[in-house]
């Protein structure tokens, strides 16, 4: 990474970090933050491939529901608990993309959906396992073992969903560059290329879709954990929507994900105070203007301002000027 | 014919909704030939090639490799049994760079292929990949996305991923079409040596009747989904029922 | 036990009418423009909106209760022309030219996905957050007794009016010129445009019909259903499932889909209420695992 934006980006991981110092009854809202972004990168990921899914929210509930059976085993090591939960993400990923994967465009989009909502009706119906539609209560108080008071868990639990964010960011960068990765973007170009080199795109997503599921069942572990509780709404459509437009609103790359996830909370919390009766109006003309005139979300923002003002540099990411989603 | 054959076509059959596309063709391949296919537009060359590398299925008739039968499998499993294929219409991934379409090219044979942290842009590939940009005159263009490049470029570009399959049988659509008289001779000339050196067998459809009197070992006429006739460049172009139909 | 199994059945074809006028404008959309309209069942909850609205102010007025019949009609008629062309226009019209084909797929779902967010709330704003009944339409043309179980003569006249329909579009499609516009449209875009076919208008036309067909479908609907917030979404879907199982484009075959997922409805609701929210869901997962395409669905050939 070149030093321009390695310093930016350590900038920015400066200013997180002292989020709960300076607003710390907010260090909750943060974390939610950065786990919606988790989740809006798993849906980016395979955004990039031209898949798009309006189910991810099974992941990401599963995540949770893993967190809320295990926490009365362990209740002091947070982390344990939120890898698992992103551990039964990637498995209900591989277990679910072995099937999906075979589909394109918009049947991808809606059997993801239609899993999810089957998995909603079974956590809402199994009232004996699940709590059905009361949920479950996640009682976590330690991150690596001792017992913390709810404030300072709170903050560690921020500090390791950010930790969690930059080091998972780092790995997908790079499996973003590696040959598996760029065949993502290839596929959703030319499918047909990628299969006449031999490559089976199907594997290439399978493996995508599982990286994707880690991430949000991470994504729905940390919010569980951090909520306290976890319901069968986690794994309802319109979580899986939320989703799709942090995706969308944020763009490609690792970053943009989680600016998407800030600027959606951003929006929510605002169209709760002066608008609640016309949030999705308000959701939808974002949508749309998004998809019209910046398409490439923030991240794209972000990169038009970057080439306008450095125009060298894009070269020297090895990409060609002015490359815009 | 000299040698075994390495690819044997056995009466195939197609037809598209009443049109004969490919019409009892029988056509086989020696090692290390030049086979030239010639005739006019919608004849039915790019179909046969699309059932040679499993894109489209036969009504009837048979396509063996090395003696195999290699019909029913998906293009993917004809590109791993070493039989590469450059488009009449390049299939390219636009937005991506010249460069990285070759990268990724030669990554796409390779074990390393599926490893999540080896980069595309690894050292290790690099000989190859600009002795590829050197061979098919890409040189240039190779930092542009590939939507940027001229028509000749592309093509080239094209047969440069199929080249670093380093197959044993290429099948080119043809491969100079939109590059400039001038250098097509030297492309060519370029393009065969490197595939005579590596024991490779081509079947090329051209147009271009000088390419093909130079470069071609044998000449199959292709008219109306059937074949005419197969044989030596020289008797081929100089017979006048071809020149009546195809020239 | 039997006769009980028949009711369910009934029921569920007749909802499988309903559900049928509102697939087959899903189809229909998708045939021309090659887009799903994530936006349909909006179509079908405003349809139903206006029609139970249309109810009320029947009562309200003093005319005869038998006038919300025509307005059923009208009602879905209003709703598809007024607003269907207007988001053709805003929200796919920019979008056709998009390459490659993957993107461009995407953004109109998004597109479609982002009108029925903001259709969604106009709902709540037009017609406020309570239901509206108009089930006293539902009883006035009498009820028939099969098997010693009553069903209102209203939902077994939607059986015949739905075939009507299907017939009407039929003949539409394969006799008038629009029609085969659109069918040479859905076919081939570019070979249409090239024959001299004005494929933007034709776009329009499909799409509105689309939605007059979907609002049709809320309409008759709304004096067998609570008319609320959220039957928008609940149709998307099994307007999905429908269309996904006949296979996208097919007119027919939603037909029979509809009616398979009508009964599928009602029996679960009948016999296992636990699986009835979600077996239209597991009906098209199981169908999709056996047949991608959709049970009629095209096998299309590219070329290279």
């Amino acid at each position: 990474m070149q030093a321009g934006r390695a310093a930016s980006l350590a900038a920015l991981l400066a200013c997180c970090a002292v989020l709960p110092v300076i607003l710390p009854r907010d260090t909750f809202q943060f974390t939610i933050v950065l786990s919606a972004g988790f989740a809006g990168f798993a849906v980016a990921l395979l955004l990039e491939a031209g898949l798009l899914s309006f189910g991810h929210a099974l992941f990401y509930g599963i995540g949770g529901y893993t967190v809320a059976a295990l926490s009365p085993l362990v209740s002091h090591f947070a982390v344990v608990l939120i890898l698992a939960g992103a551990i039964a993400g990637a498995v209900t990923a591989v277990l679910t993309g072995l099937f999906v994967v075979r589909y394109r465009g918009v049947f991808f989009a809606m059997l993801n959906l239609a899993m999810a909502m089957v998995a909603y009706s079974i956590l809402l119906k199994s009232y004996n396992l699940t709590g059905g539609s009361d949920g479950l209560v996640v009682d976590v108080s330690g991150i690596v073992g001792a017992q913390l008071s709810p404030q300072a868990f709170g903050r560690w639990l921020f500090y390791f969903s950010l930790g969690s964010a930059l080091l998972l960011g780092a790995v997908m960068r790079r499996y973003l560059r590696s040959p598996a990765g760029w065949a993502l973007g290839a596929i959703e170009d030319r499918e047909i290329r990628v299969e006449y080199l031999g490559i089976s795109a199907n594997r290439v997503l399978l493996q995508a879709y599982t990286l994707s599921g880690f991430l949000a069942g991470l994504g729905g572990a940390i919010s569980a954990t951090a909520v306290g509780h976890v319901a069968p709404d986690a794994v309802y459509w319109t979580t899986s929507t939320e989703f799709v437009v942090i995706a969308v609103l944020g763009g490609r790359g690792v970053l943009g994900p989680f600016l998407g996830a800030a600027l959606y909370e951003l929006l929510s919390i605002s169209a709760a105070q002066y608008l609640s009766n016309s949030w999705q109006i308000l959701l939808g003309a974002v949508i749309l203007l998004v998809i019209r005139f910046a398409r490439g979300g923030l991240s794209g923002l972000v990169n038009t301002c970057e080439a306008m003002l450095w125009p060298d540099r894009m070269r020297e990411r090895g990409l060609p000027r002015g490359h815009i989603r | 014919m000299t040698g075994v054959a390495v690819l044997e076509a056995q009466h195939l059959h197609l037809g598209f909704g009443g049109v004969r596309a490919v019409d009892d063709v029988s056509l086989s391949l020696a090692a290390g030939e030049f086979l030239a296919i010639i005739g006019q537009n919608g004849a039915g060359k790019s179909t046969f090639l699309n059932i040679c590398t499993g894109y489209l299925r036969p009504d009837s008739g048979e396509v063996r490799v090395g003696g195999r039968s290699i019909l029913g499998l998906k293009p993917r499993a004809i590109a791993k049994i070493g039989i590469a294929r450059a488009f009449q219409h390049p299939q390219l991934f636009l937005q991506r760079s010249v460069l990285d379409h070759l990268r990724f090219a030669v990554s796409a044979g390779r074990a390393g292929f599926w490893r999540p942290f080896h980069p595309l842009a690894s050292a290790a590939l690099a000989d190859e990949v600009v002795g590829l940009l050197g061979l098919c005159d890409l040189e240039l263009v190779a930092e542009l996305p590939a939507g940027a490049i001229p028509e000749g470029s592309r093509k080239l570009l094209d047969v440069a991923m199929a080249l670093a399959l380093a197959p044993r049988i290429m099948l080119l659509d043809e491969p100079t079409s939109g590059v400039s008289s001038a250098e097509k001779l030297g492309l060519m000339t370029r393009l065969v040596g490197a595939l005579r050196a590596r024991g490779v067998s081509a079947i090329f459809v051209e147009h271009d009747m000088e390419v093909v009197a130079r470069f071609a070992d044998r000449v199959a006429v292709w008219v109306e989904g059937r074949l005419l006739r197969v044989g030596s460049p020289q008797e081929v172009l100089a017979d006048p029922d071809v020149k009546a139909r195809v020239l | 036990m039997f006769w009980q199994v028949v009711s369910a059945t009934i029921d569920g074809v007749t909802s499988g009418a309903t559900l049928f006028l509102v697939a087959v404008g899903l189809s229909l959309i998708f045939g021309v423009l090659k887009v799903l309209n994530a936006a349909h069942g909006s179509f079908y909850a405003i349809g139903a909106f206006t029609a139970a609205w249309a109810w009320g102010v029947i009562g309200a007025i003093g005319l005869p209760t038998y006038c919300i019949y025509p307005c059923l009609f009208v009602s879905a008629l209003v709703v598809g022309v007024l607003l269907g062309p207007p988001l053709e226009r805003l929200l796919l019209r920019w979008t056709f030219d998009i390459e490659p084909a993957t993107r461009r797929e995407n953004l109109q779902l998004l597109a479609t996905f982002a009108a029925f967010l903001m259709l969604e709330d106009a709902q709540k704003l037009v017609f406020g957050t309570s239901p509206y009944y108009s089930g006293g339409a539902l009883g006035l043309l009498g009820a028939t007794r099969i098997g010693g179980l009553l069903h209102t003569n209203y939902q077994l006249l939607l059986v015949p009016l739905a075939g009507v329909v299907l017939l009407a579009l039929r003949i539409f499609l394969r006799r008038s010129r629009i029609g085969r516009w659109m069918i040479a449209v859905a076919a081939d875009a570019e070979m249409a445009s090239a024959m001299g076919i004005r494929v933007g208008p034709v776009r329009v036309l499909s799409f509105t019909l689309g939605a007059v067909l979907a609002a049709l479908g809320g309409a008759l609907a709304s004096p067998t259903v609570g008319v609320s917030i959220g039957i928008g979404a609940d149709m998307m879907v099994l307007s999905f499932a429908v269309v996904a199982i006949a296979g996208l484009g097919q007119i027919e075959g939603a037909v029979l889909a509809a009616v398979i997922i009508g009964i599928a409805h009602s029996l679960a609701v009948f016999f296992l209420p636990v699986l009835s929210t979600v077996a239209p869901f597991l009906i098209m997962l199981l169908v999709l695992l056996v047949r991608p395409i959709g049970l009629f669905g095209p096998v299309r050939q590219r070329s290279i």
